[in-house]
């Protein structure tokens, strides 16, 4: 791994030519229907102006988790009112938009056309630019939400569907140090807290219910513990935890074994970026070293916790995204479609819904470490 | 009136843009899938050989099922996202009225739902004598005999040939899919309403663990 700057010129991304923008955003990848209004000045600024989420969290639950076909019904029939009410909070018209960004995959299909449907329809009856956006892109742009900062940073992206640690030099351009190999983080929170008996979505219901708790009462397995590269491997850790989880009985118990996965997560975590931030150091030798930690298990307070204190260790500046743009949302959706438009890089009509999609396309189909599905690299 | 009306819920993916009582134009391809991909291009393409403007525009009509679950999705999400930019009212059409649309004499609307059943709704002379339900083949068979007044009869549509021996005088029309004019058509004699909702007649296929 000797990661290279990928485009030294990349920083910062404003052009000249480039007079800031206001973009809608739309997210229907998972199971939140989400739409955004951000506008974005010439500046490199972001302002958010709406950022509207809808949840089907409940319409899930009674499953153990995301059902596609449910998920894709809800997406329907709340779509348009939901890019109304963020237009309206925005105090947006739509002859005042720049372009109209909407998530082309990686997630769930069905879903993914709703929203990208309905994307594409405002496009094309305002005459405005598509922005067909990665969702993996969104999250790693996000914590730009909250605070301008600068190309190239360092990005552990880590959700219930993800967990990478790439080098982020700006839209398109995106270089992978390490992921899963097997599960990903915010997927052991979510099991690991059904064989708990906790309810879904499992992450957050762990981390309330491991306040207190001793993390050290049970040994858990330490995947990959002082092996080469970034990677990661979280299924060990279930199955440990599923195991232990049968023999437990009283609240304590319980408590203490939540606590010690979430150490378990968090602590695999640490050491796995530890790993990527020193090579990446190696590779920006003058300094101006950013680490950048986004997607559902970053609203995980353990987790934010260990990794501000591994930057602060490595003479890394940390950045987190606000809470509200961690989890599935729209405003992240609309910021990568404006930082596109601004580099000129929209999509056609004809674009694509994805199920897979990997951020870094060519390294991800090359990769020997991790052996594609059968319809390619996920993600 | 000016209607831009879209079927994506029958093994096709069709437009059409209708003006004043007449197509000014009428694109339809045989799709299984890919309708996501092709729908927005075939709407602009269609407007463009109407030599219409979005903004021209005072109706968006959809079907609305029943049919394929992505496709009629990904209609009615085109539709609305259009109506919503636009300021304009969507309406919903049935993609079985749509099929029946303008024909006379007994109409069997059929369509192969897989799993052993159809979609089915029933016409005798343009009125709905059925309201679109979803029946396993032999008891859709008993609802046509049942229905059936008599006279010149056709069953259409891709579930047409599972029901051939009910009505045996019956012509069958198995390659029936709606025309997108019927659509506009259909649309342009209803009243504006509440946005319109899919027509699934079928549960997503789902158990709550445990259940």
């Amino acid at each position: 791994m000797r990661p290279q700057p990928i485009n030294p010129k990349s920083n910062p991304p404003v052009q000249a030519q480039d007079s800031g923008s206001l973009v809608l955003g739309i997210e229907t990848s998972c199971d939140e229907t989400a739409a955004a209004v951000v506008r974005r000045h010439a500046d490199g600024r972001v302002e958010v102006l709406s950022s509207v989420v809808s949840s089907q969290v409940e319409a899930h639950a009674p499953y153990g988790g995301v059902v596609p076909e449910i998920a894709a019904r809800a997406h329907v029939e709340s779509i348009d009112a939901i890019i109304a009410e963020a237009m309206i909070e925005a105090g947006a018209d739509f002859s005042e938009l720049d372009a109209v960004a909407a998530t082309a995959g990686p997630g769930l299909v069905g879903g993914v056309m709703v929203g990208l449907s309905a994307g594409k329809a405002i496009a094309l009856a305002r005459g405005l630019p598509l922005i067909a956006v990665n969702h993996l892109e969104g999250h790693a742009l996000s914590a730009r939400l909250g605070a301008p900062i600068a190309y190239p940073f360092l990005l552990l992206l880590v959700s219930g569907g993800h967990c990478q640690l790439l080098e982020v030099a700006g839209v398109g351009r995106c270089r992978r140090l390490g992921s899963t190999i097997d599960d990903a983080a915010g997927e052991a929170f979510d099991k690991i807290a059904k064989t708990l008996g906790l309810p879904y979505p499992g992450g957050p219901a762990l981390e309330k219910l491991a306040v207190g708790g001793d993390p050290a009462r049970y040994p858990l397995p330490r995947a990959l513990l002082g092996r080469e590269g970034a990677d990661f491997s979280f299924s060990g850790l279930k199955t440990a935890a599923a195991r232990i989880a049968e023999r437990l009985t009283t609240p304590e118990e319980r408590r203490d074994l939540a606590a010690g996965v979430q150490a378990a997560i968090a602590r695999q975590l640490a050491e796995r970026t530890e790993r990527a931030m020193a090579a990446y150091a190696d590779a920006h030798p003058t300094g101006g070293l950013r680490f950048v930690v986004a997607g559902g298990v970053a609203a995980n307070g353990e987790v934010r916790r260990v990794l501000n204190g591994l930057a602060q260790a490595h003479g890394y500046a940390f950045f987190a995204p606000p809470l509200a743009y961690c989890t599935d949302n729209a405003a992240m959706i609309a910021l990568a479609g404006a930082e596109r438009l601004a580099e000129g890089l929209v999509s056609g009509l004809d674009a694509l819904a994805r199920p897979r999609w990997p951020l870094d396309e060519a390294a991800a189909a090359s990769s020997p470490t991790h052996v594609p599905g059968r319809k390619g690299a996920k993600a | 009136m000016n209607i831009l009306a879209l079927d994506t819920c029958v093994d096709a993916c069709s437009v059409a843009v209708w003006a004043e009582g007449q197509a000014l134009a009428s694109l339809s391809e045989p799709m299984v899938r890919g309708h996501q991909e092709r729908l927005a291009t075939m709407a602009a393409e269609a407007l463009g050989a109407a030599q219409m403007t979005p903004a021209a525009l005072d109706r968006i009509a959809v079907t609305v099922g029943p049919g394929s679950f992505t496709g009629l999705r990904v209609g009615l999400a085109f539709a609305k996202g259009l109506g919503l930019a636009l300021g304009r009212p969507v309406i919903g059409v049935g993609a079985l009225e749509a099929m029946a649309h303008g024909r006379t004499g007994f109409i069997g609307a059929c369509v192969d739902a897989r799993r052993g059943r159809v979609y089915l709704q029933a016409f005798a002379d343009g009125r709905a004598v059925m309201a679109p339900d979803i029946l396993d083949v032999d008891v859709a068979a008993a609802r046509i005999a049942e229905l059936w007044n008599g006279g010149p009869a056709r069953l259409i549509g891709s579930g047409a040939p599972l029901l051939a021996q009910v009505l045996p005088a019956a012509e069958i029309e198995a390659a029936a899919t709606p025309d997108p004019v019927a659509v506009a058509q259909i649309a342009a004699g209803r009243e504006p309403g509440a946005a319109p909702r899919p027509l699934y007649l079928r549960a997503p296929d789902a158990k709550i663990p445990g259940s």
